[in-house]
């Protein structure tokens, strides 16, 4: 009932939608390229595990000095300078008793980023041992992954306008920390994350033969 | 490479009445579908869509979107977002003043800013998703709408159409959006804050990129392309 394209040896292009039809005589491995676009097609995301591994414990290095370096320095006349950690940059706002901002980016800054990683390590896990529990949840969590995490990148443009802004020396001047680029860099490797995991890993799972192991027997058979 | 049924006639568009006509091969691959997401095959719904959308029998992931004239209205929205992109660019977002000296903000001097205080790094990262992605994008919309809607087919529609979907999670203005709201939040009480040109046309460029999204498909370029070089070389 439930059969999954690869097994019948059917690449559809993730570009252009066309439906193409694995030659039984091609050996495994071969790479084949869709007969409208040209586009390389792959049943399943290439190295998707290994790559998004890779990706998901590179941002959780770096979510640790994104988190404890200081994001901002603002010069006072007369109070020197104040180094702002983007955690002190909430506790400011909620000092100023602009609560609906402090909830802005503590969402966006903090909770986004390592809810993502930690459910993309979940996500991970499931799908190398194996799992067949809550496929349509790890489905919509997927999805739900890749609308949420560009969402993050709202501290660094935050910072890029003040920076660029409130630059009145010597009354008073904001300038970046080094806590930027890591979550900058935390940023980007989380939307690569995203982007690398293949979420058909989570239905190959079902026992039916899938992604690479479709044999061109198998296909032929079909 | 593959030959025979991935070009089947059959393979027309969604709305068109081509599409139920009988084609007995049980696993002829014109009309089938791999769910994208979870890679079921199924069938594309026998009485084509008019309107709307699709969803995959398993794991409800969204298998075709039909829109009337989505290639068309596309096109309209792509050149409308140039005009707005260009004046995004050539003006300040925001203007800040305090005691008679006054700082205006494009999206070039907050690259410049940071820049110069030496996270180039962040810098780059802040042109390549408000600045580079966007025109990147917009380049690869016109490329592919404006000769289709002329009737030509572009010489290089898959190099764009793979461009489009490389730079597409990259190109981050609503987010650019919500941090100037942030911003405008964080700073009113310090200075005096006024809204430049360049706030109102990214904020309406944003709108259009969000109805580009929800109603361009690739795969409609492609079916239109295939059906113009089919009445060319008949």
């Amino acid at each position: 009932m439930n059969v999954s394209a690869a097994s019948r040896g059917y690449l559809q292009c993730a570009l252009c939608a066309q439906v193409n039809v694995r030659p039984a005589s091609l050996p495994a491995g071969a790479s084949l390229a869709c007969a409208r676009c040209r586009n390389e097609l792959h049943a399943r995301k290439p190295h998707s595990v290994a790559r998004t591994w890779a990706l998901v414990i590179a941002a959780y290095g770096l979510y640790v000095p994104a988190n404890l370096l200081p994001v901002l320095e603002t010069s006072t006349l007369g109070q020197g300078a104040k180094w702002d950690t983007i955690l002190s940059g909430v506790f400011q706002l909620v000092r100023d008793d602009a609560w609906p901002l402090a909830l802005v980016l503590l969402v966006a800054s903090i909770g986004v980023p390592l809810a993502k990683l930690l459910a993309l390590t979940y996500l991970l896990v499931s799908v190398q041992v194996g799992s067949t529990l809550h496929r349509h949840g790890r489905t919509r969590m997927v999805r739900l992954l890749e609308a949420v995490g560009r969402w993050s990148m709202v501290d660094i443009y935050v910072g890029g306008l003040l920076v660029s802004l409130v630059q009145f020396e010597p009354l008073v001047s904001i300038s970046p920390g080094p806590g930027a680029i890591a979550f900058g860099a935390v940023v980007v490797l989380t939307v690569m994350a995203s982007r690398s995991f293949d979420p058909r890993l989570i239905w190959d799972a079902a026992g039916q033969a899938g992604g690479e192991a479709a044999t061109p027997a198998e296909a032929a058979r079909a | 490479l593959t030959d025979s049924p991935t070009r089947s006639p059959t393979r027309s568009s969604t709305r068109s009445s081509t599409h139920s006509s009988s084609d007995s091969t049980p696993h002829s691959a014109g009309r089938l579908l791999a769910c994208p997401e979870c890679d079921l095959l199924q069938r594309e719904p026998a009485p084509a869509i008019a309107l709307g959308t699709a969803d995959c029998l398993r794991c409800g992931a969204t298998l075709l979107r039909v829109a009337p004239r989505s290639l068309e209205l596309c096109t309209a929205f792509s050149i409308a977002a140039t005009a707005l992109f260009c004046v995004g660019n050539a003006f300040p977002v925001m203007r800040l003043q305090l005691q008679a000296r006054e700082n205006s903000a494009t999206l070039f001097d907050m690259a410049a800013a940071l820049h110069v205080a030496g996270m180039s790094s962040v810098a780059a990262l802040i042109l390549a998703t408000v600045v580079v992605t966007p025109a990147l994008e917009l380049a690869a919309l016109l490329y592919i709408l404006v000769p289709l809607a002329l009737g030509r087919v572009p010489a290089q529609l898959g190099f764009a159409t793979r461009l489009l979907q490389a730079v597409k999670p990259w190109a981050m203005l609503e987010v650019l959006m919500l941090g100037v709201l942030v911003s405008i939040g964080r700073l009113e009480k310090v200075a005096y804050l006024t809204l430049g040109a360049a706030f109102w046309s990214l904020a309406a460029m944003m709108l259009l990129f969000a109805l580009i999204d929800s109603i361009f498909e690739p795969r409609e370029a492609w079916q239109r392309a295939d059906a113009l070089s089919r009445r060319r070389a008949p």
